[in-house]
């Protein structure tokens, strides 16, 4: 058994054809979905997208979007989305370097609540960055 | 004689090196035209997914019953302020493209005397120029056009204004863009973006079977999956319209600029049958000026 999925970010569509299982994380938490899933609409959190398909694993940092479910088709529309091997893993360590920063030492200009969003990005693409190293 | 030579050829000359100038910025326009167009493709699917979808989502919370109680979606029952998001160009030399946008604005305030408009322009252009129309500037995003990101335009100028939108502050956003129709036409174009107009019908695909079923699961609740799509929805619209009118500004200029050329060309042939007779006099003058000497001689 196996379904369609389509993941599309503003500037490209990154993956679309059949897979066996997906691993997502809704703002209500982690959820595994299996083909033939009730009719779905959910908001994404910033969160490792896994992706089965014939026990190959395939792994995406999402970086906030939405999930729909259908019948014939799942789509997930991201705001941001990279594939775990194109993520440079030094790029990444530096930005949550200066997100933690800019949320030790707080500026006027600088909103807390954007640096949180670039640290949880980024610790998001770290673990990504893991997870897919770890199995490769 | 000589004199009036040497000023055309020094005129030719200077014709020669602006025409060098215009040339040079045709083919970059040329090539900005196609980069932006190239740019447009996946953000077009984009949107229409996710327009299609937020069609059906609506729908089908309507279907639930649910009272939809989202900030973005309320409909003003008067309207007093509408915030305009204009998009012009940082630099010049593109005919027409910012006097057509600015005049369809001085249209459109001059129809609706009795409404406060607030415009947010996007471009050194509009915001320099809006005087001369009689239209106030509230704000302006200047010499950022070519560099803009999604991400920077959301943050700086959609999101702020949908915020005022939900507050009750403002009562309508409206985008003023051009429209890339082809390399000759380009045409200024308003559209409304809130307070949103939905069709209501049209619930199904091509196939009749309905993309989102009335059973859909909301996580977790109708209310807030919109209100998370409604900005992203705006905003993308948005982005997609400062693109085409990037298209359009370049599309205008590389107009612009080969009329430039053809006019260049035309004065230069138009110089030199004027310099080759002064030439010609010149000389005529000299050998008329020899065989008369040498005649007084005989």
């Amino acid at each position: 058994m196996s379904f369609h999925l389509k993941v599309v970010a503003i500037d490209r569509l990154l993956f679309e054809g059949d897979i066996d299982k997906m691993q997502v994380t809704t703002t209500d938490g982690q959820l595994t979905i299996l083909p033939n899933h009730i009719p779905l609409v959910s908001v994404l959190k910033i969160a490792p997208l896994i992706i089965e398909h014939e026990g190959e694993k395939k792994y995406l940092a999402i970086s906030g979007g939405y999930m729909s479910i259908q019948r014939h088709e799942t789509l997930i529309v991201a705001d941001i989305a990279e594939w775990a091997h194109e993520i440079d893993r030094d790029r990444v360590e530096e930005a949550e370097q200066r997100a933690r920063h800019a949320i030790e030492h707080p500026l006027e200009y600088v909103d807390p609540a954007v640096a949180e969003k670039e640290l949880q990005k980024a610790i998001n693409r770290l673990h990504v960055f893991d997870l897919y190293h770890k199995k490769a | 004689m000589a004199k009036g030579m040497k000023a055309i050829k020094d005129r030719m000359s200077s014709i020669k090196s602006t025409k060098k100038v215009t040339s040079a910025m045709q083919l970059v326009s040329m090539a900005k035209l196609q980069k932006y167009q190239r740019q447009i493709i996946p953000i077009k699917s984009y949107k229409n997914l996710v327009e299609q979808h937020m069609q059906h989502i609506l729908n089908a919370a309507k279907n639930k019953q649910t009272d939809i109680d989202v900030a973005y979606f309320r409909q003003p029952k008067t309207i007093e302020k509408i915030a305009y998001i204009v998009f012009t160009s940082d630099v010049g030399l593109c005919g027409g493209y910012n006097v057509n946008v600015l005049r369809a604005l001085r249209e459109e305030v001059r129809n609706n005397p009795e409404v406060e408009h607030l415009f947010y322009f996007i471009g050194k252009n509009g915001a320099e120029k809006s005087g001369f129309y009689n239209l106030t500037t509230t704000f302006a995003l200047t010499g950022r056009n070519e560099t803009l990101t999604y991400e920077e335009l959301t943050d700086e100028i959609v999101m702020p204004l949908m915020d005022m939108y939900a507050r009750e502050e403002i009562d309508a956003i409206k985008i003023m863009y051009t429209d890339y129709k082809n390399p000759l036409v380009q045409t200024p174009v308003l559209t409304q973006m809130l307070p949103a107009q939905f069709e209501n019908t049209d619930t199904t695909k091509a196939s009749g079977e309905p993309v989102i079923t009335a059973d859909t699961l909301f996580e977790p609740s109708p209310n807030s999956v919109l209100t998370y799509l409604a900005p992203k929805m705006i905003s993308t619209m948005a982005y997609i319209y400062l693109l085409e009118s990037l298209t359009s500004e370049s599309a205008s200029r590389r107009m612009a600029m080969e009329s430039a050329n053809t006019n260049a060309d035309q004065m230069l042939d138009n110089l030199s049958i004027l310099y080759n007779r002064e030439r010609q006099a010149a000389i005529t003058q000299e050998m008329s000026e020899i065989i008369g000497g040498s005649e007084s001689l005989n």
